[in-house]
C-alpha cells in the first residue's frame, strides 16, 4: 500500500520522529539513571548510620536537592517531547515560531552535544506566527541542523536565531561566523509545503527562510 | 576479576553520575578512577591495569564502541561491562563481538553491576 504523502516522505518523517524520541529518551533514561544513583547513595548513608556512622544532614539535603534538580529536568525535556508528540495533530496551525524554535533547540541538545557542540537561542522579545504544520518545520531544522553540524567546528557554539520580522520571517543557523553548508539538505516537497527556502546568511550562517507571518507579532 | 583485585574504570560523559557512581564503589572498598570520554580513559589504560571497566557507549567524540575496541587491545584480559541509556540489538552485539563481558541498561543496580563485573 502506497502512503497518501508518498513513501519516500512518509519515510523520512517518520525517521526524524524515531531518532527525535530515541534521542530524548536516552536523556531522560540518563536523568532517571542519575536519580538511582543518588536514591542508592542516600540509602548507603543510611545503612551506614545504622552501623554506627554519623548522618551529616547537609549532605543529605545537598543530595534531597540534586534530586529534585534531576526531576524538573527530566520534566522539562518530557514536556517538550510532549509538545513534539502533539505537534503532528492538525495539518496546519498557527505557531509562534519563538516557542518551536525552543522547543527544536531543547529536543536537539543532546544529539548536538554527541558532536561537542552547544545549542543557543537568540530569540526576539516577540516572535512572529505563521501558519504552517509544526511537525514539518521540526523536521525542516531537523534536517538543516544536521547537516550543519556536519559543517560547525566541534567545540563550538551553534546558535539559533529567529530574524527577519513577519514579512518573510528567518530561523538562522549561526556557527559563530563559520561558512556552513547545507545546499540539498531539505528535501523539495518540505520546502514547497512550508513555502520555505534556504539561503546563506550575512552572518555566514545559513537561514530558513518561511513564507508571510500570519498574525502579527505575538503577544507576550 | 579475582577477589583481591579492586580496581575499576568509570568511562561515562556524564561527569555527574560517575563521581556519585564512584563514591558508592569507593564505600565498598573498590578503587575507582572516572573518565569522561574515551581519550581520558584509554589514558587511564596507560597509566594503571585495572580489574573491571564499567562503559558507556554513547559519547561524544570517541563513542563506546571505539573506545572498547582500544581497551580490548592495551588489555585483552580486562573485564567490560558495557553500561547505556539504551540496549540497542546492534550495539549490544557489536559490543560483545568486541569483547565485552556483558551488557547493563540504565539505570542500574550497583551491586547486580559489581555481581557482573566480579564475576568470573
Amino acid at each position: 500500500m502506497t502512503h497518501p504523502l508518498g513513501d519516500d516522505q512518509a519515510r523520512e518523517q517518520a525517521a526524524f520522529f524515531g531518532r527525535v524520541t530515541a534521542s530524548v529518551t536516552h536523556e531522560i533514561k540518563n536523568h532517571l539513571a542519575l536519580i538511582n544513583e543518588y536514591n542508592g547513595l542516600l540509602a548507603d548513608l543510611l545503612a551506614a548510620h545504622a552501623r554506627g556512622r554519623d548522618l551529616d544532614p547537609e549532605r543529605l539535603a545537598g543530595l534531597s536537592a540534586e534530586v529534585r534538580k534531576q526531576v524538573r529536568q527530566a520534566g522539562d525535556i518530557v514536556g517538550q517531547l510532549n509538545r513534539f508528540a502533539h505537534s503532528v495533530d492538525s495539518p496546519a496551525e498557527e505557531v509562534d515560531l519563538g516557542e518551536l524554535t525552543a522547543t527544536f533547540t531543547a529536543l536537539s541538545a543532546r544529539r548536538a552535544q554527541r558532536r561537542r557542540i552547544e545549542l543557543s537561542l537568540a530569540l526576539p522579545e516577540s516572535a512572529p506566527k505563521l501558519v504552517c504544520q509544526p511537525f514539518l518545520l521540526l523536521l525542516a531544522c531537523h534536517c538543516l541542523l544536521e547537516a550543519v553540524l556536519e559543517t560547525c567546528p566541534e567545540g563550538t557554539r551553534l546558535t539559533i536565531g529567529l530574524g527577519g520580522g513577519v514579512e518573510r520571517p528567518r530561523l538562522v543557523f549561526d556557527c559563530g561566523g563559520a561558512g556552513l553548508a547545507g545546499e540539498g539538505c531539505l528535501p523539495p516537497w518540505l520546502l514547497t509545503n512550508l513555502d520555505a527556502s534556504l539561503e546563506a546568511d550575512s552572518s555566514g550562517g545559513l537561514a530558513l527562510v518561511l513564507g508571510p507571518a500570519s498574525a502579527g507579532m505575538a503577544q507576550e | 576479576m579475582s577477589e583481591q583485585t579492586k580496581r575499576i574504570l568509570l568511562v561515562d560523559d556524564r561527569a555527574e553520575f560517575v563521581a556519585i557512581m564512584a563514591e558508592r564503589l569507593r564505600q565498598r572498598g573498590y578503587e575507582v578512577a572516572v573518565a569522561t570520554d574515551g581519550p581520558a580513559a584509554l589514558a587511564a589504560m596507560g597509566r594503571q591495569r585495572f580489574d573491571g571497566v564499567v562503559l558507556d557507549l554513547v559519547m561524544p567524540g570517541m563513542d563506546g564502541i571505539e573506545t572498547l575496541t582500544h581497551i580490548k587491545e592495551l588489555d585483552p584480559t580486562v573485564r567490560v561491562i558495557v553500561l547505556t541509556g539504551h540496549a540497542s540489538s546492534q550495539y549490544v552485539v557489536q559490543a560483545l563481538a568486541l569483547g565485552a563481558a556483558d551488557f547493563m541498561v540504565k539505570p542500574v543496580d550497583i551491586d547486580s553491576l559489581l555481581a557482573r563485573l566480579v564475576e568470573a
